[in-house]
């Protein structure tokens, strides 16, 4: 039963490394064996970009944006993956790893290389990758390179340059001019580079690089939607069937078994609202996980059992039990999904949840608080709290995730008057206060 | 005049024995003594016949009588410092950290000084009594009748203080150099005394340190109660222990992947506390089982609080995880390569690589505009390989909604609240630190827990007050030490007397404790005078009437007499009123814009928000007995 949870925890995790020493000798079992679900079109219009900037004998670029958690990273490594090694030598950067920009040249030039650490700096290496890779007339039949470039760090650099000082525009040419010579590199005449640059902005091209089209060069844009409630469900079953190939299940009527009917449809549903964020259904799975790993420890510690052998068949009482149970599959989505506010509300300390009573007023910051503070105190003829105590209620309150300091000590309330009626309607000494907000 | 030197000389061992007497009363008594001052204080005054008549009678005694006034202003002096002290050091004390080492050997400090101002008290009250007891002819009168006395004896001081500086007034109003220079003749005198009781006093304090120390249950109260002393078990968090030991060892038990766990609430809360004490029993049960089980990590506490740049953590975790394998130098390497290392380390593919426990306090302030360094953190529990999980504390509940989508997206959705303490649990937690001890009643713990639960639910804050409560009530008990010394001295052939045996920790103590929190402007406002507290009053009533922060002082002298009409009080006179303006420049109250002498048409403005002042001013008891109608 270990094994079965590993696995299972193993599948659901992310899959975003790339192994370059794998041997790879089947085209298509390679294919089939990494394939992504739920972005086909994706994948195969990167593919035929890459057929085609290789037949061409010329770089090019396209940038991929779209929210977090929709499979940018992974369809790109999957498409790494399936690519030959001689042809290609694929190159992964990661730009939040790096306090300044431009200390991107020196992370290309140490992956071009293949060096584990580099002494050189920032204009030596860029010197070095230009004169290598782009302005070598003689070597035209040169290995073009792939390159993934995740660009959030330059995208927040310029934002920020340009918010800040907005007339100047030399910074702003020193800021963006990283993105400029990175996306020039692909149009020299001797380059091979093919160019994918990845982040969450959808008009980042428009945005940060206005010259390009000024010159009349577009780059391509593909657009990662977030996934629809039927394309998750095709992920979940996906990776259920990589669970069963591994974990060699024989018999196909324990396949049906592992899951009880319409509870990954629910989970499906459940984030369809929620973000489409495959990284939260990746979560909920193994949370799923974790509760009968709870269970198992348990049994194994009162039966005094450490040791399980690997060969064991998973007994299933009857038909009608299944190993994830619609119950439990409630009780996580309700952990992780569910709103908490009327919970932390009932949690506050009792003068806390008096000023959540006074804090529907149109202008609200600590002195028209505690006015009206003290009127509700006399309603329920409650004591009053000296000001300092009154400082640190409030602390609890917008330490809860209730209520919010903004610019101009202006206090921006995080609840609604229903919820808050709703936490409090059983409660027999705020009556009075109830009353006094159903009247408002 | 021989018998009247008779008389004193036969009665010493009486009023010795009055003396421990009176202080007792003083120290219960003391808030009923100021009602009855501030009452007296209204009925005498419209005699104006009797003032007069007294002041004629006494002008001819100059020299006792302005002995009697430089001791007095002496005592008020030393009050004020008293107060300023203690009005600071509470201020202080809701500030402070009480992790840092060196902010508890300042608390430290503080008690001393405590200590050494009582004993001022204690030895300028004797010399009061004995002052009081030489006045008297009769020594028969009760001891109601003798304080009767020793209140009308300051009255006349104080009347008899304001005629001289009256006088003084009219004759050099242009000279301020005269008033300097007499001014720091009588604070030198001042100093030499004070300098010889507090030498005293010190004294005292190693005589009954050395012999009481160890036997006293108040300081091993306060020691179990210090908030460096951590227990080894945290109550009241059982739920929440459970939840996050689960989680751990689900994940210490799947082999492969890592996870991100979030523990947000208020400061005081137990939170870091809570996780410490889980990794101690997983790392006990490691050492039983020897190296199977599965149980084998790593625990690494990093606090973003001590990094300077939140970069930093690059380096300290990359040195840290070094670490176990026993590398002789840590060695010097940038934040750059330091999180390349890590990112290859959790990458590989190793059977043997060990399980890591990342503890992260103080998690928000490692939040920069990029947030680059949370990025990160949370990305690399996601890698397949990677073995890896990472525990998150902050306050803020919300503060995953803050951050930036992609960071949100890779945070995860696990996340344990620490909600406030409440009555049981802060009943629980005070219980268990003082585990064997009796110094608190019960009663005390339910004041304490209950008042605490109904404002933050603040452990620090509930232990805090518990701990004030151990020092006044070992204030009390040196008290008694020193009476029963004294006593002891001079009934020395006797020598079969007890110690007194310290009592529990009541909940007047902790009464004391929260009137000592609150703010210290209402202690200002307290040791104002009626008349004072009435011009504030028609300050704030100016200010409210008219809506100008600045009151011309001539509406002020008006409003201040219809007042006076209202509640049936003599109106002061024009002198006096300025008087009283002076005074309260002189405490901060009100500020004039000109150095000059007041006028009429000067304008005055409060130097304090007009709604705490109202608010202090409406919670007075003076003002409130008298049913001051808004005008």
């Amino acid at each position: 039963m270990q094994r079965l949870l590993d696995t299972i925890n193993k599948k659901f995790s992310l899959q975003t490394d790339i192994d370059p020493a794998k041997p790879k000798n089947k085209k298509n079992e390679n294919e089939e064996k990494n394939k992504v679900p739920g972005r086909d079109s994706q994948y195969r219009k990167l593919k035929t970009f890459i057929d085609k900037t290789a037949k061409s004998g010329k770089g090019d670029s396209l940038y991929i944006c779209g929210p977090p958690g929709t499979g940018k990273s992974l369809t790109l490594t999957t498409l790494s993956k399936n690519l030959s090694t001689k042809k290609y030598k694929p190159i992964y950067i990661n730009c939040m790893q790096f306090n300044q920009p431009i200390k991107i040249y020196i992370e290309i030039y140490r992956k071009l290389e293949n060096l584990v650490s580099t002494k050189k700096g920032v204009n030596e290496s860029l010197d070095l990758i230009e004169s290598k890779y782009f302005y070598d007339f003689d070597n035209k039949e040169e290995e073009g390179m792939e390159k993934h470039s995740d660009k959030n760090e330059n995208e927040k650099k310029t934002m920020w340059v340009k918010y800040r000082e907005y007339e100047i525009d030399i910074l702003i040419e020193k800021f963006s001019n990283i993105l400029y010579r990175i996306f020039e590199w692909p149009t020299k005449d001797s380059s091979k580079l093919i160019l994918f640059g990845i982040a969450n902005d959808l008009g980042l091209v428009q945005k940060s690089l206005p010259r390009f089209a000024k010159i009349g060069m577009e780059i391509e844009v593909l657009h990662f939607k977030p996934y629809t409630e039927e394309e998750i469900l095709k992920i979940f079953h996906h990776r259920i069937d990589l669970v069963f190939k591994e974990y060699k299940l024989k018999e196909e009527d324990q396949k049906e078994q592992l899951f009880e009917p319409e509870t990954l449809e629910m989970i499906s549903k459940q984030l369809s609202v929620n973000g489409c964020d495959i990284r939260k259904a990746f979560d909920v799975i193994r949370r799923l996980v974790t509760l009968k790993f709870e269970k198992y420890i348990e049994n194994a510690d009162s039966n005094d059992s450490l040791d399980e052998d690997p060969d064991e068949v998973i007994e299933f009482k009857s038909p009608g039990e299944y190993f994830f149970s619609m119950d439990l599959v409630q009780d996580v989505l309700a952990e992780f999904f569910e709103c908490k506010i009327v919970s932390n509300m009932k949690s506050l300390p009792l003068q806390a949840q008096i000023i959540l009573f006074s804090s529907f007023l149109p202008v609200l910051n600590y002195e028209t608080l505690y006015k009206s503070y003290k009127s509700q105190c006399s309603i329920i003829n409650f004591p009053l709290m000296e000001k300092a105590d009154f400082g640190l209620s409030i602390d609890s309150i917008i330490s809860n995730g209730l209520m919010k300091i903004e610019s101009g000590k202006k206090i921006a309330l995080l609840f609604s008057k229903e919820q808050l009626i709703s936490a409090f309607k059983s409660s027999i000494i705020f009556d009075p206060l109830l009353e006094e907000l159903n009247n408002l | 005049m021989t018998d009247e030197s008779s008389s004193s000389i036969s009665y010493p061992p009486i009023k010795k024995y009055k003396k421990s007497l009176k202080l007792n009363n003083n120290t219960n008594n003391n808030n009923k003594n100021n009602n009855n001052h501030n009452n007296r204080d209204i009925v005498m005054q419209p005699n104006s016949t009797d003032e007069e008549s007294s002041d004629n009678e006494k002008i001819g005694f100059s020299d006792p009588e302005n002995e009697k006034i430089n001791k007095h202003k002496a005592s008020f002096k030393d009050s004020n410092d008293e107060n300023n002290n203690n009005s600071t050091y509470y201020e202080d004390t809701d500030d402070d950290d009480y992790e840092d080492e060196d902010e508890d050997e300042n608390h430290k400090i503080k008690d001393e000084s405590d200590n050494s101002e009582d004993f001022n008290n204690h030895t300028k009250n004797t010399t009061d009594l004995d002052e009081g007891f030489k006045s008297t002819v009769n020594g028969s009168e009760s001891e109601e009748e003798e304080e009767e006395e020793e209140y009308e004896e300051e009255e006349e001081e104080d009347e008899e203080g304001k005629f001289n500086l009256d006088q003084y007034d009219e004759f050099y109003e242009d000279d301020d150099d005269g008033d300097d220079d007499d001014d720091d003749d009588e604070n030198a005198q001042d100093k030499v005394e004070i300098l010889q009781i507090e030498h005293q006093n010190l004294d005292n304090d190693n005589d009954n340190d050395n012999d009481y120390a160890n036997d006293n249950i108040y300081t091993k109260a306060k020691e179990a109660l210090h908030l460096s002393a951590v227990p080894d078990k945290l109550p009241g968090r059982e739920k929440e222990k459970a939840t996050i030991a689960s989680f751990i060892r689900a994940k210490l038990k799947a082999n492969e992947s890592g996870g991100c766990l979030y523990i947000a609430g208020m400061p005081g809360t137990g939170k870091t506390a809570t996780v410490k004490e889980i990794i101690k029993e997983l790392q006990a049960k490691k050492k039983q089982q020897g190296g199977g089980g599965g149980l084998n990590f790593q625990f690494i506490e990093i606090n973003g609080m001590q990094l300077s740049d939140p970069h930093q953590l690059y380096h300290i975790l990359y040195n840290k995880m070094q670490k176990t394998r026993k590398s002789l130098e840590p060695k010097k390497i940038s934040s750059q390569d330091a999180l390349r290392l890590i990112q290859r380390n959790f990458e590989l593919k190793n059977k043997k690589k060990q399980f890591r426990v990342i503890l992260v306090d103080e998690f928000d302030s490692l939040i920069t505009k990029k947030q680059t360094v949370i990025y990160n953190l949370f990305e690399w529990p996601n890698k397949p390989n990677s073995k890896l999980i990472i525990i998150a504390i902050a306050n803020t509940m919300n503060l995953p909604d803050t951050l930036l989508p992609r960071v949100k997206s890779r945070m995860g959705l696990q996340k344990v609240p620490f909600t406030p303490y409440n009555i049981e649990q802060l009943e629980t937690i005070i219980k268990y630190r003082l585990q064997d001890l009796d110094a608190f009643d019960e009663e005390s713990i339910q004041i304490c827990s209950k008042r605490v639960a109904a404002v933050c639910g603040d452990a620090r804050r509930a232990l805090e007050i518990c701990r004030k409560a151990a020092t006044i009530a070992n204030q009390e008990y040196q008290k008694k030490l020193l009476i029963f010394n004294n006593s002891n001295n001079n009934k020395s052939l006797s020598g079969s007397q007890k110690l007194p045996i310290p009592g529990p920790i009541t909940a007047d103590h902790i009464e004391e404790v929260f009137e000592q929190f609150s703010s210290p402007l209402l202690k200002k406002l307290n040791q104002l005078s009626f008349y004072e507290k009435l011009f504030l009053l028609c300050i704030c009533r100016e200010n409210q009437f008219s809506n100008v922060p600045e009151v011309k002082y001539g509406t002020i002298s008006t409003r201040m007499r219809i007042i006076t009409k209202k509640i049936n009080v003599s109106c002061p006179n024009p002198t006096q009123l300025f008087q009283l303006a002076g005074n309260l420049l002189g405490c901060k109250f009100i500020i004039i814009q000109d150095d000059k002498p007041i006028n009429w048409d000067h304008q005055i403005k409060l130097n304090l928000p007009l709604e705490d002042l109202s608010f202090g001013l409406e919670q007075d008891p003076d003002l409130k007995n008298l049913e001051i109608s808004n005008n």
